[in-house]
């Protein structure tokens, strides 16, 4: 977890059919989603078992063949600048509309995670996630199974369930309680 | 107005944490000589709760070696786990160290943990299979006449709206019993209720006629009044600990905040026998619950607007 210098406003983006961001958007995701099946189809199959070592290395094997794959991955690949500009004004409907004082006061006493995760880095073992408030997971464009919305901080994270990695990041678009 | 009280709820002792006739409060039972207010009819459903209980520390051994003792008596089949089953991490010593012994003697027994994940866990978690999960982080399954959902509050999507809505919809158990990690409705002052998940979930427990709601999150103990036909309670103190942390409101029935606690819950026909039990094994809470039908629900959802809450005074 390192600390990065604050704000980095979102690059101007052109205006696009809503429609249209979301279905780009999801191609993008459906891209990522092709990597991750790649990866995961070259490590033996995660079934429930009672040997916790190999869930655990399953994980990690996991999360290491992706950064592999994905070395040169960068911030807003899939948080493109239109799809940012079209979640901040989702986020801010949330943090700011008829149930946004008792959503932040709920991000606040979930013992959020400070600073910063970069793109490819795991979240944190044994530190507790934030809950992403369910109003705003209904607004958001749905995700794949293998992949889930996250908060850190003021940032809205991307994230590989399986592999407890950071897939893409948009920074700074929570509200400061 | 009395036939409405007899609908609604029939027996709920105690009132406002008043100890019902046949409770054992501020009992304490030296080990192996428990006795249970349950009435261990047969053919009924057995179950413990337990939440927020992985810490791995003395205490969490100390009730589930209460537990254990409780088996005894009750032969209860197997427990929900309301989440935070793993503070710290998920790596193989936390698995060991904070569910694999302290539950020994009961997985010894054959006793199922069905496990939800809390805001502690990492969903890996469930693909352990002791959690029985089954690789999913929502989940369903059945006992006798209850139908049970295991939800994930850390992350309620659209999938897993949808899918909850069409098992509800679905179930044509008696009961249908809804458990997850984050309350929405609890008195303690730590986190109180998710008022947001409220929104999205309430509608559906009373479009379905969910009948019981258990969670955790806040580490107390406390059973609420009926919120429109539901009963809720939040039992997250398994392990972890927030002592004097309940607010008690006219939300509260009873509750218990001085020591980590369990439930042990027994389902026969239309009710439900709850005893919780303190790490100490005092019975800080004992009762029965009866099954209010969909319709009843919310006929009593426009008689509490009209009469203002008055339910809690008998």
């Amino acid at each position: 977890l390192v600390e990065v210098p604050a704000s980095q406003k979102p690059l101007a983006a052109p205006v696009l059919d809503e429609k249209e961001l979301v279905r780009r958007f999801t191609e993008r995701l459906h891209e990522y989603l092709k990597l991750h099946k790649d990866q995961e189809n070259s490590l033996p199959a995660l079934k429930p078992t009672e040997d916790t070592e190999k869930i655990t290395s399953h994980q990690k094997a996991l999360a290491e063949k992706i950064r592999r794959a994905r070395a040169q991955a960068q911030r807003g690949q899939i948080f493109t600048p239109e799809v940012q500009q079209y979640f901040i004004g989702l986020i801010h409907n949330e943090f700011h509309g008829p149930v946004g004082r008792e959503t932040r006061s709920s991000i606040n006493k979930g013992e959020p995670l400070r600073g910063r995760l970069g793109i490819n880095e795991s979240y944190p073992d044994g530190v507790p996630l934030t809950t992403v408030p369910p109003t705003l997971l209904l607004a958001l464009p749905k995700l794949p199974q293998e992949l889930k919305y996250g908060i850190v901080d003021h940032d809205l994270i991307l994230l590989d369930v399986k592999a407890n990695l950071v897939v893409d990041l948009m920074i700074d678009v929570i509200p400061k309680s | 107005m009395r036939r409405y009280f007899i609908y609604f709820l029939i027996v709920l002792f105690p009132w406002n944490g008043r100890a019902p006739a046949f409770s054992r409060t501020n009992s304490t039972a030296p080990p192996g000589s428990v006795e249970s207010s349950l009435p261990l009819k047969s053919n009924s459903v057995r179950f413990a709760v337990i939440g927020d209980n992985g810490t791995g520390g003395r205490e969490e051994y100390e009730v589930a070696q209460r537990m254990t003792e409780y088996h005894e008596r009750v032969l209860f089949d197997f427990v929900l786990m309301l989440g935070d089953n793993l503070y710290g991490g998920s790596k193989p010593s936390d698995f060991e160290d904070k569910f694999e012994r302290p539950y020994r003697s009961l997985l010894n027994l054959d006793v199922k943990f069905y496990a939800v994940l809390g805001n502690h866990d990492n969903p890996n978690e469930r693909f352990y299979k002791l959690f029985n999960m089954g690789g999913a982080k929502y989940y369903t399954f059945t006992k006798g006449n209850c139908r049970f959902f295991a939800l994930d509050s850390n992350y309620f999507d659209p999938p897993q709206y949808a899918w909850l809505e069409k098992e509800l919809e679905n179930a044509s158990s008696q009961w249908k019993i809804c458990y997850f990690h984050h309350p929405l409705y609890s008195s303690g002052a730590a986190h109180g209720p998710s008022l947001a998940l409220r929104q999205i979930l309430e509608p559906l427990f009373l479009k379905y006629g969910v009948n019981v709601v258990l969670s955790g999150h806040d580490h107390i103990y406390e059973r609420t009044n009926p919120q429109k036909g539901i009963y809720y309670f939040v039992s997250g103190a398994g392990g972890q600990l927030r002592r004097g942390n309940v607010r008690k409101t006219d939300l509260t029935a009873a509750s218990f905040d001085q020591d980590r606690s369990f439930m042990l819950v027994e389902v026969a026909e239309d009710t439900m026998y709850f005893q919780t039990i303190s790490r100490t094994g005092k019975t800080v809470d004992s009762g029965a619950l009866q099954r209010i039908a969909k319709s009843e629900k919310i006929s009593a959802l426009f008689q509490f607007k009209e009469v203002g809450l008055q339910s809690d005074q008998p």
